[in-house]
């Protein structure tokens, strides 16, 4: 351990078989507080590769700073802090990187699945945190036209919330875009690695099965996932991702099933338009239902559908035989629905009126039969 | 309730489902069919209009039809699909109580006439001595060449046949609501049909929490899930393909139920039927007799083929087949427009009609990746009908970004829409050499071994399909509008409550 012990006090230590890793908290003057990456080289040929990443990711941090000179250093994606080609003449070099969206408990994701220090498969939780963060990083590194060209849980430093992508060695300038579309599939495999614990053949499109896994770990992953492993010319690029894991939600766990809110995946802007132009048509034609259906307020009598069998087919009772079951009143009420079309009803005036005639009639009638 | 000459309780006016010509139930005869054979086995006319349905036994009824044959009819061009023809039309119930007293007033008057008065179209000339000859001599004759068809006809896979049979169920409660599986050959509607009926039959409990209450025409249904590959289909051991629908096939509803509902405190009656012709018939010029019954659907249920997306290659290239909603819709358009022109009023654009567009098999979109089918047809919320708006956008979006516009015609040309992912199987179909009992390949003319589709049980599902019929419901009033969050529909008149739940 003393071998790559620079004579400060130092954090937690991790090897991969090339480099020696070891991490401390630091308070630096202008960026408050990181976590810093102390790399030092095992032997001469990882040495070598040291130096190389050492240059690209100064070349990377460089151009961040100058895109914007106050800009504080990306929380996701580790920046060069200082590179020491050799430590007390027959040493081995030591790159110092920072990183400043981890905790100094953060630990490279591999190694630590390796040691067993991390099972998979992660939380739900913390497979959409990690997402956000990978694709947050891969978004800040392709915004200034560079792709990382090697994403993997390898070079990726994760504390049990947050992660930060690091180790830019296969970094390059990406002209034409197919370097960076390789970046967003490789993260996407990775979520499909620490989502379910089982990684995915390269330059395979996402199977049924697999969908359904992400899936069933957040509800909406598997599209994104899916889209990100696209064939190229589909393929979402990093932006999108991270806006899409963002919108995701995670299920409570302690709901049944552990069923999460339906996740929305922002559309693209064509497809607002069309939902926009769906809204319209379903507004105008709810104005024309309203038109031609106005709802009325009070419910109409329910009607009776023919009550018994037979009930229809007896013959009406003429209005003698009303008058004398059911009273003067009743008799006029029948007259009055049978020849003008009146509803029945409590209207005094006219039924008393009618209720005369009929008496009349009667009496008449009666007179002379 | 006043007495009628109606014939064995049936409404004044009957429309045909087939021809869409108005039956005179005072004139039309009834009869007992043979369950096998379709055969009329007698004559039940007298019997049925002295009593009523006790004028048959029980286990009859189901078998028992009005005869639609032109002594029949009343004129055709009165019965405009899209006027009132039922009790839920009316606007104002009081005339229309009135005008039925007064109607049957005049006829018991007349003595035992029997014509209906009031089910006569207004100009049509009233056959006041009762001479049958002269209703045959063109007076009233149907200005459709359908009807022009001298005598019987059969069934030669063009025309409709002369006469054809009309369930006596179907007859008895007015306002049916005939919906129609429309779409081209293949695209999935015999299998999404199935699901939906064995679907229906299953969840009563959820449609209770609806307020419906669905009872199948018993003995339809009987021959309908005997038929050997819808019964091989349901059956969870064999789960075998639906037989493609043969041209051929009888212009009939497969399907026809009582939906007793019950919210909002009133209860209602109403048939709800099913058509479901061979696709090529939406594609074919010389069919148009026996796409007669388009014109009366009341509610159309459009279904897509979402496999139609992709060429061979498993590509999504967007749709290259005409969807066969077109050829509905713009008959159905163009028969509003010339209604609308007799009857010197506006035609009605949209359509007064609901639809609900079904992208079926969507399974294969499913395993195909697509996120917008993932989003939805795995959720476990088929009941859940709040969010049919929801899904009805993203469906809506999907199609309109992926090639498939033509299968959105109905968003505009109906006057409400809901747009639905389904799958009547989950999974894809497989074949295999049939057997025989004793496990031995069953053998065709020339010896060859038979083929049967068959679906993997172990992965064969059936994904959301009740949802569509569910919104058709609502949209067309059956189910409370409400629990889709619509509002305004036809023949719903109060301002709908929430129920409270719990
Ligand atoms: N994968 C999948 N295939 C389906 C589904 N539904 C139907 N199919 C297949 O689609 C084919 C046609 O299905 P049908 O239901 O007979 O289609 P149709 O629209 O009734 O066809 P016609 O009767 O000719 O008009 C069959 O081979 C089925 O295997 C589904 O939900 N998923
Ligand atoms: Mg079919
Ligand atoms: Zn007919």
């Amino acid at each position: 351990m003393t071998e790559y012990d620079m004579g400060r006090g130092t954090g937690p230590q991790q090897t991969d078989g090339f480099f020696h890793y070891s991490f401390q908290r630091v308070a630096g003057k202008h960026v408050g507080e990181y976590t810093q990456i102390h790399v030092k080289a095992v032997d001469h040929r990882a040495s070598e590769r040291l130096a190389e990443e050492a240059r690209r990711t100064q070349e990377i941090t460089n151009e961040l700073k100058s895109r914007d000179d106050r800009a504080k250093p990306p929380r996701t994606l580790a920046r060069y802090v200082r590179f020491r080609e050799d430590t007390g003449g027959h040493g081995t070099p030591v790159l110092v990187l920072g990183a400043h969206g981890i905790r100094e408990s953060g630990r490279f994701l591999e190694t630590a699945v390796q040691e067993d220090e991390v099972t998979l498969p992660l939380s739900a939780k913390q497979v959409r945190e990690l997402g956000i963060n990978l694709y947050e990083a891969l978004t800040v590194l392709h915004g200034i036209g560079y792709a990382h060209g090697e994403v993997g849980a390898q070079n990726l430093l994760w504390d049990e919330h947050n992660a930060v992508l690091a180790r830019c060695h296969a970094a390059e300038r990406d002209h034409s875009g197919t370097e960076r579309g390789k970046d967003v599939a490789e993260a996407a495999r990775l979520l499909h690695y620490v989502a379910t614990g089982s990684p995915i053949e390269a330059g395979t499109p996402l199977s049924p099965q697999a969908q359904r896994d992400l899936e069933a770990c957040i509800r909406g992953l598997g599209s994104v996932v899916a889209r990100a492993l696209a064939p190229p010319r589909e393929r979402i690029d990093a932006a999108d991702a991270y806006r899409w894991l963002r919108d995701l939600a995670v299920g409570h766990e302690d709901e049944p099933g552990g069923r999460a809110p339906r996740a929305e995946i922002a559309d693209t802007a064509a497809e607002r338009r069309e939902r926009e132009a769906f809204r319209e048509i379903r507004n105008r034609h709810r104005a024309q239902r309203r038109a031609r259906y106005p709802e009325q307020v009070a419910p109409p009598p329910p009607r009776v559908q023919p009550p018994l069998p037979g009930g229809d087919f007896l013959p009406r009772r003429s209005l003698w035989r009303v008058f004398w079951n059911e009273g003067i009143g009743a008799a006029a009420r029948e007259v009055l629905t049978r020849f003008m079309g009146m509803r029945p009803g409590p209207r005094a005036l006219t039924v008393f009126g009618v209720a005369g005639a009929v008496a009349v009639l009667v009496l008449l009638l009666g007179g002379t039969l | 309730m006043a007495p009628t000459n109606r014939a064995g309780h049936l409404p004044d006016r009957v429309v045909c489902p087939y021809c869409r010509a108005g039956i005179d139930p005072a004139r039309v005869s009834i009869v007992v069919r043979d369950a096998r054979t379709g055969r009329v086995v007698r004559d039940v006319t007298a019997k049925m209009r002295a009593s009523g349905p006790q004028g048959v036994e029980p286990a009859e009824l189901g078998h028992t039809y009005l005869v639609c044959e032109r002594a029949a009819r009343i004129d055709v061009g009165a019965s405009a699909p899209a006027a009132d023809d039922g009790w839920e039309n009316d606007d104002d119930w009081t005339t229309r109580e009135a005008s039925d007293t007064f109607a049957s007033d005049t006829t018991t008057v007349a003595g035992d006439a029997t014509v209906s008065v009031f089910a006569m179209p207004p100009a049509s000339p009233v056959d006041d001595d009762e001479d049958e000859w002269d209703l045959d001599t063109g007076a009233r004759a149907a200005p459709n060449p359908a009807q022009a068809v001298p005598a019987e006809t059969e069934d030669d896979g063009e025309r409709l046949p002369e006469p054809h049979y009309v369930p006596y169920q179907y007859c008895q409660l007015p306002d049916p609501l005939n919906i129609g599986l429309v779409g081209t050959s293949a695209s999935g509607k015999s299998h999404l049909l199935a699901a939906m009926l064995h679907r229906l039959g299953e969840e009563t409990q959820e449609l209770a929490r609806l307020g419906i209450h669905v009872q199948p025409f018993a003995e339809m249904w009987d021959r309908y899930v005997q038929r050997e590959d819808v019964a091989g289909f349901l059956s969870p051991a064999r789960r075998t393909v639906i037989e493609r629908t043969p041209r051929r096939d009888p212009v009939e509803f497969r399907m026809a139920y009582v939906v007793i509902s019950t919210w909002g405190g009133v209860q209602r009656s109403r048939v709800v039927s099913f058509f479901d012709v061979a696709g090529e018939l939406f594609d074919d010029t010389t069919a148009q007799a026996r796409l007669q019954f388009i014109y009366g659907l009341d509610a159309y249920l459009f279904v897509g083929d979402g496999n139609s997306l992709y060429g061979w290659d498993g590509k999504r290239h967007g749709l290259r087949n005409p969807s066969g909603f077109d050829t509905v819709l713009n008959k159905v358009n163009q028969y509003e427009f010339q209604q609308a022109q007799g009857e010197g009023r506006h035609p009605d654009i949209p359509l007064p009609k609901p639809a609900a567009i079904v992208m079926a098999k969507a399974d294969l979109q499913l395993s195909q990746g697509e996120r917008w089918v993932a989003k939805w047809l795995e959720c476990d919320d088929e009941f859940n009908l709040a969010t049919v708006d929801e899904e009805s956008e993203d469906v809506y979006v999907y199609c309109a970004t992926n090639g498939a516009r033509s299968w959105l015609r109905p968003v505009v040309d109906c006057e409400d829409v809901t747009l639905h992912f389904a799958s009547a199987t989950g999974c894809d179909m497989q074949t295999r050499t049939r057997r025989d009992a004793k496990g031995e390949p069953l053998l065709d003319l020339n010896g060859e071994e038979i083929q049967e589709g068959y679906y993997n049980r172990n992965q064969f599902r059936h994904m959301r399909v009740l949802r569509p019929l569910l919104s058709l419901l609502a949209m067309a009033g059956v189910v409370d509008p409400n629990e889709i969050g619509h509002a305004h529909v036809r023949g719903v008149r109060r301002p709908p409550v929430r129920k409270v739940s719990g």
